[in-house]
């Protein structure tokens, strides 16, 4: 690769780092060669972005073009299911698995045989959920009931099981990050208003779940071609830990 | 069809579930879109238009033109962003043919946060007429790419398709674009 594609694919590489999240200064540790001149570019695509940013339509104009827009004729009138949402999903379970089924489901853990029946309600909850606000907040009572499980679980010492919740709650916390970021302002400033409730109480699990010690390693998860190395409990707990901090610092900061 | 939850498949279909609500007329789905990208078209447009109620009127243009032609947009993957902004990209090239001219813009008060106490209005005001300077003085091309990716906020798969150019074209002009405007804000300040 020649010298000046080989710095534009470094500099892309970097910015969409930053764009994820990451530190200025962990992006240039990794091409500490270049760190000056990466550091100057990088800067100055701050700068121009924080300097866009300042660019703000009125509220005033907003609210008249959005006016204008939701006055145009509508070609259909669509049936809304934004009020049949809470009993939808576990409607269609009850459909599909029986009453008693669904019901008991919904407490159900990792290693109980009804989980798979609990997470198919879930699924289909944030399927017909409208709206990325809400489904960010779905999302975030999925994130509650991952911390519940993991906490039951680990207080009956089966710190084995822990891995289907807590890769499940990594995902919760991956979409909640990648979707607040598009939210207008008034979502996200639900969002934490919601989330600054909750987290005393999430720490509180994640505290009690790492006081619970494991008999053995957890064995990591398999994958194809690579040798199988046993984490620790303690390994496994921070990964999802370091998630779950990430996820929160993003929105609360 | 499975997806996992914080797949970029799921957050895809959740877009493409609002579009298509939208094309069969509802109104909360219209009212989503705007919401999500009505911010991000302004600044893109305001950052290379130089008169704030031509900003105003192209932005609103962005969207009813937007909204009368979704019935034509088709999900193929294509991100919906590249496809509006392809439609602001369009608008403005239309009015710059037309226009002679173009009238200083940062005496609007529309442009910088309306809730800014003077002082920092003042230095938001010299903040963003220093980048605006400098956009000047880089190609139209550099000045595409950085009002997309850094006033828009697009991806660079997104910027790659408004510009109609591979990803690799748009790293390396990215690159050359950020390194002008560097140039010139060295000069200006």
């Amino acid at each position: 690769m020649d010298k000046d594609r080989e710095s534009a694919e470094i500099l892309a590489e970097c910015l969409e780092r930053l764009e994820r999240g990451e530190e200025l200064e962990d992006c240039l540790s990794r091409y500490p060669e270049r760190a000056e001149e990466l550091r100057s570019l990088l800067l100055t695509a701050l700068r121009a972005r924080d300097a866009f940013a300042l660019l703000r339509p009125g509220q005033e104009f907003k609210e008249r073009v959005r006016a204008r827009l939701l006055s145009r004729p509508e070609s259909r009138r669509p049936f809304t299911l934004k009020r049949l949402v809470p009993f939808l999903a576990p409607l269609m379970a009850l459909i599909v698995l029986g009453g008693s089924t669904v019901v008991a489901a919904s407490e159900s853990l990792p290693d109980q045989p009804l989980y798979p029946v609990k997470l198919t309600v879930e699924h289909a909850q944030l399927w017909l959920t409208p709206g990325p606000g809400r489904k960010v907040e779905l999302q975030l009572k999925f994130v509650e009931k991952r911390l519940k499980e993991m906490d039951s679980l680990a207080r009956k010492g089966k710190l084995t099981r822990l891995d289907l919740p807590g890769e499940r709650l990594k995902r919760h916390l991956k979409y909640i990050r990648e979707v607040y970021r598009r939210l207008p302002p008034d979502q996200k400033a639900r969002i934490r208003k919601l989330l600054l409730k909750r987290v005393p109480v999430h720490k509180l699990r994640l505290r009690r779940i790492r006081a619970y010690r494991a008999p053995r390693p957890i064995p990591a998860p398999r994958i194809k071609g690579t040798p199988e190395r046993p984490l620790t409990a303690g390994e496994r707990l921070s990964e999802w830990e370091r998630e779950y901090l990430r996820t929160i610092g993003e929105i609360l900061k | 069809m499975e997806l996992e939850a914080g797949s970029p498949e799921e957050l895809s279909v959740s877009e493409e579930h609002i579009i298509e609500r939208a094309r069969k007329g509802d109104r909360e789905a219209w009212d989503e879109l705007y919401r999500l990208h009505v911010d991000r078209v302004y600044r893109y447009i305001a950052s290379k238009v130089g008169d704030a109620m031509m900003v105003e009127d192209l932005t609103q243009e962005v969207f009813l033109k937007a909204f009368q032609s979704l019935s034509s947009f088709r999900w193929r993957g294509k991100p919906f962003a590249a496809w509006l902004f392809t439609i602001a990209r369009n608008l403005i090239i239309d009015m710059q043919r037309k226009q002679q001219s173009h009238k200083e813009v940062f005496s609007s008060p529309t442009f910088i946060s309306e809730a800014a106490p003077p002082e920092a209005e003042v230095e938001q005001r010299m903040k963003l007429e220093a980048i605006m300077k400098a956009m000047s003085r880089l190609t139209p091309l550099q000045q595409e790419v950085i009002g997309l990716r850094f006033a828009a906020g697009l991806t660079l798969e997104e910027t790659a398709r408004v510009m109609g150019k591979k990803v690799g074209a748009i790293k390396a002009l990215q690159h050359s674009a950020i390194a002008a405007l560097r140039r010139a804000l060295q000069e200006y300040g």
